[in-house]
């Protein structure tokens, strides 16, 4: 029986088969009820189909007063009426539908009833999607998107070192050309070759090269004697200085470091003072 | 070899704080005695050229005589003098101060003129104990810088410009 195990997979009827049951009575006896019944009309047809087509056209009669013409004149009545009446409930249901429609809706929860009802797999596998794209203004949602702030939240450094091929862009590069367009006078004009290359004869001790390789100055045996000549004046003055006991003295002329050349000035005036 | 300003000196790094310093007793003295020296030798040779030139002028005559000591001692004092003022006056700076890298200025600090390098050579061929005044007296000054308001430095460059100026004064 359909209806019974229609009824059986529901809910509700899982813990009342009483009702099922009786449900399955009711629908058999209704069933045999109605062949019962199509059977006597069968019979009746074949018995009263002659009579009742002598009842609508009587011999005797003319044809504007058989009941046949009557009937068919009120199925035409019947007819207009019916129409009209299909044309009412038409208008009726064109007003009453929306509300209910909305009354209903607004007491279903459709999108949970979609999700537990509809395969949107299936919907969606059955939708072409390349002719969807296709039909898309991707320009127009271009225009509207915020390109920097896309490009902000890029770590571009990256993406070109791990995805660029530097060296292949770079070979491609007529550096001879660019090299050629290059103001080097004014390139050099912002370098400071003249620090930097005091820096360098600094750190070579050019001095040091140049006494070794012209002699011109004095030799290192020279430079020696001079050396403990200097060291002999520091010592003496230094032992004056604390036979006298003058503290706060300045023993010899002091020396505050080196002069921007290299060499140190006199810290005193040279002329002599008057005593 | 001059340093131009700003550009490398040839001084080497450990006397660089040196330069333009009063000098002091001990390498004064040295370059004394080495000037002594060279007046001595400068005298010896004289004096040998004076003899070979009598030798010369007058060889059956000729008597080998010694030195006498007034004409001698003036003769050593008058060629020390000579010797340290033209030094002095012409590159500040005899051939002792040369060896010690000393240099004789003025109060301007320039080469001493003639007049004060000839003062200043009296003074030091006559009064040569004058230098121990630079031990005890202010800023390593001896007795003659006192007078003529000169100073001995240290400058190991081997010339001053051409203005007599020297580079550290």
């Amino acid at each position: 029986m359909e209806s019974s195990s229609w009824l059986r997979d529901r809910p509700a009827a899982e813990g009342n088969p009483e009702l099922v049951a009786a449900l399955d009575v009711a629908v058999e006896a209704a069933r045999s009820a109605l062949g019962a019944a199509a059977v006597v009309a069968r019979g009746a047809g074949a018995v009263g189909r002659p009579l009742l087509r002598v009842a609508l056209r009587p011999p005797m009669l003319a044809a504007p007063y058989r009941p046949e013409t009557w009937l068919r004149h009120l199925a035409r009545q019947g007819g207009r009426r019916r129409e009209e009446a299909l044309r009412s409930l038409s208008g009726l249901l064109d007003t009453l539908v929306p509300l209910l429609a909305q009354e209903v809706l607004r007491r279903v929860d459709l999108t949970e009833v979609v999700r537990r009802y509809v395969d949107l797999d299936r919907v969606v596998a059955d939708v072409d999607l390349d002719a969807a794209v296709a039909r898309v203004d991707v320009d127009a949602i271009a225009r509207h998107l915020d390109v920097d702030a896309v490009v902000a939240r890029l770590d571009l450094n990256r993406i070109v070192r791990e995805r660029v091929d530097l060296d292949g862009l770079v070979a491609t590069v007529d550096l001879d050309a660019a090299a050629a367009r290059l103001d080097i006078d004014a390139v050099l004009d912002r370098i400071d070759l003249v620090g930097i290359a005091g820096d360098v004869i600094d750190q070579l001790d050019l001095p040091e090269i140049i006494r070794e390789s012209t002699g011109s100055m004095a030799s290192d045996t020279l430079r020696e004697v001079r050396m403990q000549g200097i060291s002999g004046d520091e010592a003496i003055t230094r032992a004056i200085d604390r036979l006298r006991l003058r503290r706060g003295r300045r023993p010899t002329p002091a020396v505050t470091g080196a002069s921007p050349d290299g060499i140190p000035r006199q810290q005193e005036p040279l002329a002599p003072r008057e005593s | 070899m001059r340093a131009a300003p700003g550009g490398v000196s040839p001084v080497p790094r450990e006397a660089r704080p040196y330069q333009g310093q009063r000098a002091g007793l001990v390498t004064r003295t040295v370059a004394g005695v080495v000037d002594a020296l060279v007046v001595a030798v400068a005298l010896a040779v004289g004096y040998a050229g004076w003899i070979g030139l009598r030798f010369v002028l007058d060889p059956r005559g000729f008597e080998f005589s010694g030195l006498n000591a007034l004409p001698g001692m003036t003769t050593a004092l008058v060629l020390c003098v000579l010797y340290l003022s033209t030094a002095w006056s012409v590159t500040g700076r005899t051939y002792g101060g040369h060896v010690m890298g000393l240099r004789l200025v003025d109060r301007r600090g320039r080469h001493p003129g003639l007049f004060v390098a000839v003062a200043r050579a009296v003074l030091c061929t006559l009064f040569p104990i004058g230098l121990l005044w630079c031990v005890v007296g202010p800023a390593r000054r001896s007795v003659q810088d006192l007078l003529l308001r000169t100073a001995v430095i240290y400058d190991w460059l081997p010339e001053a410009d051409d203005n007599g100026a020297v580079p550290h004064a």
